[in-house]
């Protein structure tokens, strides 16, 4: 005999393997049961809406300000700028650019006498021609072609020679600091680091906070992942 | 921050052309629902979508011999992407939820 919702008192799911299987529980239940995805992707589409409004306050900021790393320049034995990505022609990305401005300033500030270059081919390359064209001698550029932080660290490292630990200032952006820090250091390095600061760090507009928070986040699953793999 | 100006009087304007030109009932909050559910439904695929992303960026890495970045799921092509999977799932989810 099926059990309804009314026969069980109010409890129409009790109709367990026991009493006949769960092709006995009551309208009501299998109502229930169908009603918890729409209840879900509700509360998945609440929390969107609210992430909207999160980034038209200054919260973002302040979580990314949590992950972020600003150093402070000091004189090294090399200025590394770590590679973010070119376009398929070669074209730097602002990222890239960003970097790339920072270490020739390092550079033309004395602060040490070889600037290494790392990314892709196309991105090294490209990289190489621009700190020439801001007037960092051809003999003081090193190109390395390298697509991870880690393998970066690892190449660096090999460049720079076995014997010691050099000192070094690493440049890339404020979240990618703190683990690009602790990668090179891993790797023999004594680090400086050095923020690049990019358009999304300072202008507060919604679309640069979400640009940040989606950088952020990122950053924290590359940790993560780091952590796993075992870089760190 | 301008920009939710404008959205919010095209929002009122739509309110009110449906109201007195095209004589629709109060809409009460069930359109408000649809919506969560819509950009739930789109964020959740938003999500599977990088996850499955990612596990191809893995198989590729350990396939082929050139490097496959994780930044190359960073595009935003995804979120549009998203919208009309979420729209679409969504829409047949309820379809069928009427049916029965």
């Amino acid at each position: 005999m099926p059990i309804s919702g009314a026969a069980t008192g109010g409890r129409p799911d009790v109709g367990g393997p026991d009493m006949g299987g769960p092709h006995m529980r009551g309208p009501d239940a299998v109502a229930r049961h169908a009603d918890w995805p729409p209840r879900v992707v509700r509360g998945l589409g609440a929390l969107v809406l609210l992430g909207l409004v999160v980034i038209c306050t200054p919260l973002p900021e302040r979580f990314a300000a949590a992950f972020a790393v600003h150093g402070q320049p000091a004189p090294a034995e090399a200025i590394v700028v770590l590679g973010v990505g070119a376009t398929p022609d070669g074209v730097l990305t602002s990222a890239s650019l960003a970097r790339l401005v920072q270490g020739v300033v390092l550079y033309r500030r004395g602060l040490a006498p070889v600037m290494i270059l790392t990314g892709g081919g196309k991105e090294s390359n490209a990289r190489a021609a621009v700190a020439r064209d801001l007037g960092v001698p051809a003999d003081a550029i090193v190109r390395i072609s390298a697509m991870t932080t880690a393998d970066e660290a690892q190449q660096v490292r090999r460049r720079l020679g076995a014997s010691g630990e050099p000192r070094i200032l690493v440049v890339t952006n404020a979240q990618h600091l703190r683990r690009a820090t602790a990668v090179f250091e891993r790797a023999g390095h004594r680090v400086i680091p050095v923020a690049a600061e990019t358009e999304l760090d300072t202008s507060p507009g919604p679309e640069a906070r979400l640009g940040l928070l989606r950088v952020t986040i990122q950053e924290l699953f590359a940790r993560a992942y780091y952590h796993v793999v075992g870089y760190l | 921050m301008l920009i939710v100006v404008p959205v919010a009087v095209a929002t009122l304007l739509c309110w009110l052309a449906g109201r007195w030109l095209l004589k629709l009932p109060r809409p009460g909050w069930g359109p408000l629902v649809l919506m969560l559910e819509y950009l739930g439904a789109s964020a959740a695929f938003l999500l599977l979508d990088l996850l499955i992303g990612a596990g191809l960026v893995f198989i590729a890495r350990a396939t082929i011999r050139g490097f496959v970045s994780l930044y190359v799921l960073g595009g935003m092509l995804v979120i549009p992407l998203a919208l009309c999977q979420g729209l679409l799932f969504w829409s047949w989810w309820r379809a069928a939820r009427r049916c029965r």
